[in-house]
């Protein structure tokens, strides 16, 4: 211990561990355990971080095709940027052959910002180096697959999210206390999603930006926000509460809101730019893909189970893009409008347009209400009660239930068993289809479920807005009247 | 009052605060309207007519031009010259353009077909379908060179997979077969003119160049029909052993390009 007031801060130091360890080292692994370890604990962390790596071997089936071929494709190439840009071409190139043989119109591959591409190029360069090269296969639409990832591969591309993981605990920890984040790291449904894709490395930009808006550092949050982005797309829409916020708390409220969304722009412009078509036409995928899965739209699904409807599958696929596109403008307007008018704070509008946007989409996966889920554990912190509390649970356990039935649970393991030499594709794909005879009827409790869901999101954004302000404010008779 | 509770706002603040209300609620307002306007618009929404109309697909790169008919059997799809002469016709019309799926001969033109396009990328996908299988055709084209790839997808378990695609011109006027596919001629003349005998002189040289994926057909090459006029056909055959399920698995591709004479 030197005194200095970063090591002072640290609750247990252990004295020997830095000692050879050069003294600006030492600060700085300091500065670390205080903002993760201090706060959490470090039996906690480290129990984290190992019950993750024992399920990073677990994989979701037809996403571990996508993070197999997307590393096989770039492990190929030397040139990080052809390399990345081999998924979006292949992506393409699939599409036009699921639309040609009457499968789809898109074929679902890289359908996501180029920055876990970036992040994962040295990995699928020294696994192509060391290993040999990786061969993509390519399923058809609709067909049970799973990619046989090697254990080691599989924890190796997961170590990002992994790390996002602790570092969101940390925010947590600092946003909503240690109880928050502590909870967040051994959350089934939060350990799910970080053995199934790479959501988590958008959460610590996310929640980064949002706390950077909540200090008023407005170029940073930008940036922040433009980056988490720059992974999956949804952090982008954080903008629009941190423009809000910038408008009613900075002094230079259009400066501000200027440079947040300026910094966004920049910050998602400088990673997308060099693969700006393949983001366009991933882009296009997601504008123009059939919804389902946990949104209100799951209803198409069950339609099919009453004999009357069953022949609705051609009218969904029609008609369910076009209606989302209305459904997700609307709910997220709608919700940006009325949280202006209650004043809510930064945190809660944020919840609010999470809510909104799982309420309006056209397609919720079960992976989507991640930062819905962060963002009400920490507006229950903050300001509890039971309505938040039922909220935070519909949150990951309806998510998880519907995960479990829908994947379903067993296809985890599938990946891992195939790698190991214990199942043959073909053997998996026979038990998957003695899975689907059963899978049509729980069609209908998959809705259910899904309904669930959405009511939830629905009941949360009604009681945000209905709830606590910023400050003791007019109720909305007034306000409208007011307006007008 | 409005925003009167909030602590220490100045009058020039809650005018921004107004402000931001009054454009998320011009936005609103904006989006009802285009929201009913969208709903009524169903024939849009629904997107039914997507290619409805379109019976042909026509990719050009200014130096070979392909013609794919969405429906018929010939033209599957048609390489021509930009100065219109026809270089090779994959026809699915033609008696020879088979499929044999564990031994039960399938004639292309028979088959259920589906197809889209990509102008950007100069790509024409079509799907031939059966009951428990589909035949991929993928034509892509690139300056005077064009690429067919033919893949295979099992819905259930196939052994065995045998695809004979003819090659179709009104009259070759000389073919010569090789291991790896064949170099043909080409009269740019009339089908009346070569058959007057008006016309007898080659304009182009075609070459079709077969790579299959697995091993080689005994023959890869075989000439079809032969008339007193030039050769009419000219078959190409690919094999396929046991091809998994659920995949697009390649049979093989050609390469077509050409050189004027």
């Amino acid at each position: 211990m030197d005194g200095s007031p970063i090591s002072s801060v640290v609750a247990a130091p252990n004295p020997w561990a830095w000692r050879l360890a050069p003294a600006r080292l030492r600060l700085l692994l300091e500065a670390g355990s205080a903002a993760l370890g201090g706060s959490i604990g470090w039996s906690a962390l480290l129990g984290a971080i190992a019950l993750r790596i024992l399920l990073s071997p677990l994989q979701h089936t037809w996403d571990s095709q996508t993070w197999w071929n997307a590393l096989a494709q770039m492990g190929a190439d030397p040139n990080p940027l052809t390399a990345i840009a081999h998924p979006y071409q292949s992506m393409r190139a699939m599409s036009d052959l699921a639309a040609g043989l009457g499968r789809e119109l898109y074929y679902e591959y890289w359908a996501y910002p180029p920055g876990m591409l970036m992040l994962w190029w040295p990995l699928a360069r020294l696994w192509t180096l060391a290993a040999g090269p990786m061969i993509p296969h390519f399923a058809i639409p609709d067909t049970f697959t799973a990619a046989p990832f090697p254990p080691l591969l599989s924890f190796l591309m997961k170590v990002p999210a992994i790390a996002a993981d602790v570092i969101t605990a940390g925010l947590l920890a600092r946003l909503a206390g240690r109880t928050t984040a502590r909870w967040y790291l051994f959350n089934p449904y939060v350990l799910l999603v970080c053995l199934w894709t790479f959501d988590p490395v958008m959460m610590p930009l996310l929640l980064g930006g949002l706390l950077a808006a909540e200090r008023g550092r407005w170029t940073l949050s930008g940036m922040l926000l433009g980056l988490g982005g720059a992974v999956k797309f949804v952090p982008l829409l954080f903008l629009a509460p941190v423009c809000l916020w910038a408008m009613r708390r900075s002094r230079t409220r259009w400066r501000s809101a200027v440079f947040a969304a300026g910094g966004g722009a920049v910050a998602f412009a400088v990673v997308c730019l060099p693969w700006w078509n393949g983001v366009q036409f991933a882009l296009a995928f997601q504008a123009g893909r059939a919804g389902g899965s946990m949104s209100w739209q799951s209803i198409w699904n069950a339609l099919g189970w009453w004999q009357p409807l069953a022949d609705f599958r051609t009218v969904h696929l029609s008609l369910s893009a076009g209606i989302g596109d209305l459904t997700l403008s609307g709910a997220l307007l709608v919700t940006l409008w009325l949280t202006w008018l209650r004043q809510l704070d930064l945190w809660d509008m944020s919840l609010a347009l999470m809510l909104a946007y799982l309420a309006g989409s056209k397609l919720v996966n079960e992976v989507y209400p991640l930062p819905a889920l962060a963002l009400a554990a920490i507006c229950l912190a903050r300001g509890a009660s039971p309505a938040r509390q039922r909220l935070v649970l519909a949150l990951w356990v309806t998510p998880l239930v519907f995960a479990l039935i829908n994947v379903p649970f067993w296809g985890f393991v599938v990946s891992p068993a195939e790698a190991l030499g214990l199942v043959s594709a073909n053997g998996a794909w026979t038990y998957y289809q003695g899975y689907a005879q059963t899978y049509q009827y729980l069609s209908p409790a998959l809705a259910g479920i899904g309904v669930t869901f959405q009511g939830a999101c629905v009941y949360g954004i009604v009681h945000l807005v209905r709830g606590r302000r910023t400050e003791a404010g007019t109720r909305l008779g007034p306000v409208l009247a007011h307006a007008v | 009052m409005l925003f009167d509770a909030w602590p220490g706002a100045k009058p020039t603040q809650l005018k921004a605060v107004r402000m931001v209300l009054l454009g998320l609620s011009v936005a609103l307002i904006g989006w009802l309207g285009y929201a009913i306007g969208r709903g009524q618009s169903l024939a849009q929404i629904a997107r039914l007519y997507r290619d409805e109309t379109v019976n042909q697909y026509t990719i050009d790169t200014g130096q070979l031009v392909a013609q794919f008919a969405r429906a018929s059997g010939d033209l599957k799809p048609l390489l021509s010259t930009t100065d219109g002469v026809s270089l090779v016709d994959y026809s699915d019309w033609d008696y020879t353009s088979v499929v044999i799926v564990d031994g039960v001969r399938y004639e292309l033109v028979r088959l259920v077909p589906s197809s889209s396009v990509d102008y950007g990328n100069k790509r024409i996908v079509e799907g031939l379908r059966s009951t428990d299988w589909q035949l991929s055709r993928e034509i892509t084209l690139s300056g005077n060179q064009a690429t067919i790839k033919f893949g295979f997808l099992a819905d259930k378990p196939v052994h065995d997979v045998r695809l004979t695609m003819a090659h179709v011109d009104w009259y070759y006027l000389s073919v010569s077969p090789s291991a790896t596919g064949f170099v043909a001629t080409v009269p740019h003349a009339s089908r009346t003119e070569v058959e007057t005998g008006e016309i007898r002189t080659p304009a182009y040289q075609v070459t079709v160049t077969a790579k299959p994926a697995g091993s080689p057909a005994p023959d890869v090459v075989t000439i079809g029909l032969n008339t007193p006029y030039g050769i009419e056909t000219v078959d190409t055959q690919f094999h396929l052993a046991n091809p998994p399920v659920g995949r697009v698995v390649s049979l093989g591709e050609e390469i077509v390009s050409y050189r004027k004479l």
